[in-house]
């Protein structure tokens, strides 16, 4: 009696774990190759002057997220000029690299950037618009007045799915931060 | 033979998984929430899914009337997966940014054996082997951890005293596999120490005792310790580990009182515990910038430290159907190395209860409704200057409950409300990591029932 018990017993448990059990197909010897993990790790800004490139301006961290701290260029631009910019955003961990402003361009309808600046004499007008003629911010074009130092912080905002307005020129205090980096201004 | 299976999805705070240094010091000096902007049941991303599964059998063979064998296997699994606010912009679409899956087997096999009526004890062995598996955003890497340990406890009865000794051996070997700067790394670990224990209690009066214990403990450094990196978005803080950590080694002298004299019980204990390689997680100067912004950051480090306290517990039977009680627990702990006050201890808590007991009738049995306190301190004895925020101020909760077995066909089952900080006090816990953004829970109630399910072969 207390035999078939026992047996039913590891019966049944047998069955559950052969059946019935969550299995991890993961091998953790095999860990998931780097490339399969998206991250942010640079943001360019490409400037020009008459379709000529000037220079570009960088934001990296190809660490990701904490590791070593990430390296920030200043924008050094020349005073009374008129500038057309681009912005760049890539994922430098991949190889090959992958690009991520493109896939904010495909969204266009559910991002904005925005582009605040201090103090130096530096403006920035958004170049582009998305499906509803509401501002995207992946070009603008930059004027720079008298000689100058600031900073200019460009923010990315994900605004899905009805909370991006669709008309005027964007909120920038709705939806999330996806990317936030402030750069040195110097207009000579 | 046992089985379960737990599935959840939890909300995430949307303002925790803050954008940078202004938003941080945005939400640390708001009182108001920044990023909620409407309330809703919906469970939008971010947020997190998690599963839990165990099985269990368990097996005993009694050998005589004195010895008795037994042997138990353990399996879970956990999976538990964290969907950030956005979607991936690549082709994973809505796939979680981060999965964990682990999966533990655990197995003892344990020999008690009783010599005579007063010398008794336990001989046995007991391992572990658990693997873990993770994707997306790497936080910890995947591991295979093994423990093996051998142990060995006798208890003996001498006049007014009862004398306990243990003793027991651990071997444990760690393997972690990551990619670094895509080379695949596999660093190995193996920890082995023992744990020792000296205690005894003395029946003083047929109702009062008084014990003591002395123990020696071992902890080895925990994965997360040793690999953490990156942002944790359960917290939303960046944690970095760290590979040099080694075992904490714990010697405890801990001595205790306890009372149950006609209306009254109490029980007093009071500890001193020296740890040597204290592992904690430290608040780093700055907040860490990163292309989504600045998150604050803590890394693991260890130190001597030295941890002192007591707890007391009273309760009196006021009147046949009114019970109070008092819980009170204090904590001191310094670090010895850096001679400063240790971080994220837990401060001073009084918790204050009374009951009322309802006679039973047939259908209703321990009818008892309960109306307790949460006394929390500020905490005062912290390390100057380094955490993000200074304590937050101490919080008093009204919390009440009320409950009963009702009799339901043959069965018993229990229903009951409870209601916590029913004053919805806003307050801030220092121990909760989501104190730097935002208050902890206001009133809450909750409704339960439970009911016996038989199942007759």
């Amino acid at each position: 009696m207390k035999k078939s018990l026992i047996i039913s017993a590891l019966f049944i448990f047998l069955s559950f774990s052969l059946f019935n059990c969550k299995k991890n197909k993961d091998d953790a010897p095999t860990p998931q190759a780097p490339n399969e993990q998206e991250q942010i790790t640079t943001l360019h800004l490409i400037v020009k002057e008459g379709g000529m490139l000037v220079d570009t301006f960088s934001f990296k961290d190809l660490d990701g997220p904490g590791g070593n701290a990430p390296t920030i260029e200043t924008i050094s631009l020349t005073a009374s000029i008129n500038y057309s910019a681009t912005l760049l955003l890539l994922d430098q961990s991949k190889n090959p690299v992958d690009t991520i402003s493109n896939e904010v361009e495909e969204e266009k309808n559910a991002h904005q950037f925005f582009y605040e600046i201090t103090t130096a004499n530096l403006t920035a007008q958004y170049n582009d618009v998305d499906d509803n003629g509401v501002p995207l911010g992946l070009e603008t074009l930059m004027t720079t007045g008298t000689a100058s130092t600031g900073t200019l912080k460009v923010t990315l905002k994900h605004q899905p799915s009805g909370i991006k307005p669709t008309t005027g020129n964007g909120d920038s205090s709705l939806g999330d931060t996806d990317v936030e980096v402030v750069f040195d201004v110097i207009v000579n | 033979m046992y089985y379960s299976q737990f599935n959840t999805e939890t909300g995430i705070f949307s303002g925790s998984h803050i954008g940078n240094v202004t938003d941080l010091e945005n939400a640390i000096q708001s009182d108001v929430p920044l990023a909620p902007n409407y309330f809703t049941y919906d469970i939008a991303r971010p947020y997190q899914h998690v599963e839990h599964e165990l099985a269990k059998v368990e097996l005993g063979v009694l050998l005589n009337r004195k010895q008795k064998l037994t042997w138990d296997i353990t399996r879970q699994y956990n999976y538990r997966a964290e969907y950030d606010k956005h979607k991936a912009y690549n082709s994973n679409g809505d796939a979680p940014q981060l999965q964990f899956k682990i999966t533990t087997y655990t197995s003892t096999l344990n020999w008690r054996h009783r010599f005579n009526s007063r010398l008794s004890g336990d001989i046995g062995i007991n391992g572990m082997t658990q693997e873990n598996t993770v994707a997306g955003r790497v936080f910890i890497p995947n591991f295979i951890n093994q423990m093996i340990g051998a142990y060995w406890s006798e208890q003996i009865a001498l006049g007014k005293w009862v004398w306990e000794a243990g003793l027991r051996y651990d071997v444990r070997n760690l393997n972690a596999y990551f990619y670094k700067n895509n080379v695949l790394e596999n660093p190995a670990f193996q920890y082995q120490n023992y744990a020792a224990s000296l205690g005894a209690t003395l029946a003083i009066k047929e109702y009062s005792t008084w014990n003591f214990l002395f123990s020696r403990a071992f902890r080895s450094p925990a994965v997360n310790e040793l690999f953490s990196q990156g942002l944790h978005h359960g917290v939303a803080a960046i944690e970095t580990g760290n590979i040099n950590l080694s075992p904490e080694k714990a010697y405890n002298l801990l001595t205790g009182y306890k009372i149950a004299k006609s209306k009254f019980s109490g029980e007093f204990n009071a500890y001193v515990n020296y740890i040597e390689d204290f592992i904690y997680l430290r608040p780093l100067a700055d907040p860490v910038l990163t292309i989504h912004g600045a998150f604050p950051a803590f890394e693991f480090t260890q130190t001597n430290a030295l941890l002192y306290g007591g707890d007391v517990m009273v309760a009196y039977q006021l009147h046949k159907h009114i019970n109070v009680g008092c819980k009170l627990s204090m904590l001191s702990a310094r670090d010895l190395v850096l001679n400063e006050y240790l971080i994220n201890m837990p401060p001073t808590r009084i918790e204050p209860s009374i009951s009322y007991q309802f006679k039973n009738t047939t259908r209703f049995k321990d009818p008892t409704f309960i109306l307790s306190s949460t006394i929390v301190f500020k905490k005062e004895n912290v390390p100057a200057d380094i955490d993000y925020l200074p304590p937050p101020n101490g919080y008093a909760l009204l919390n009440a409950q009320a409950f009963t077995k009702i009799k339901v066909g043959r069965e018993w089952w229990t229903a009951g409300i409870k209601g916590t900080n029913l004053f919805n006090t806003v307050y801030r816990d220092y121990l909760d990591r989501f104190r730097y953004y935002h208050d902890a829970q206001g009133v809450s109630i909750q409704v339960f029932l439970k009911v016996p399910i038989t199942l007759k072969p």
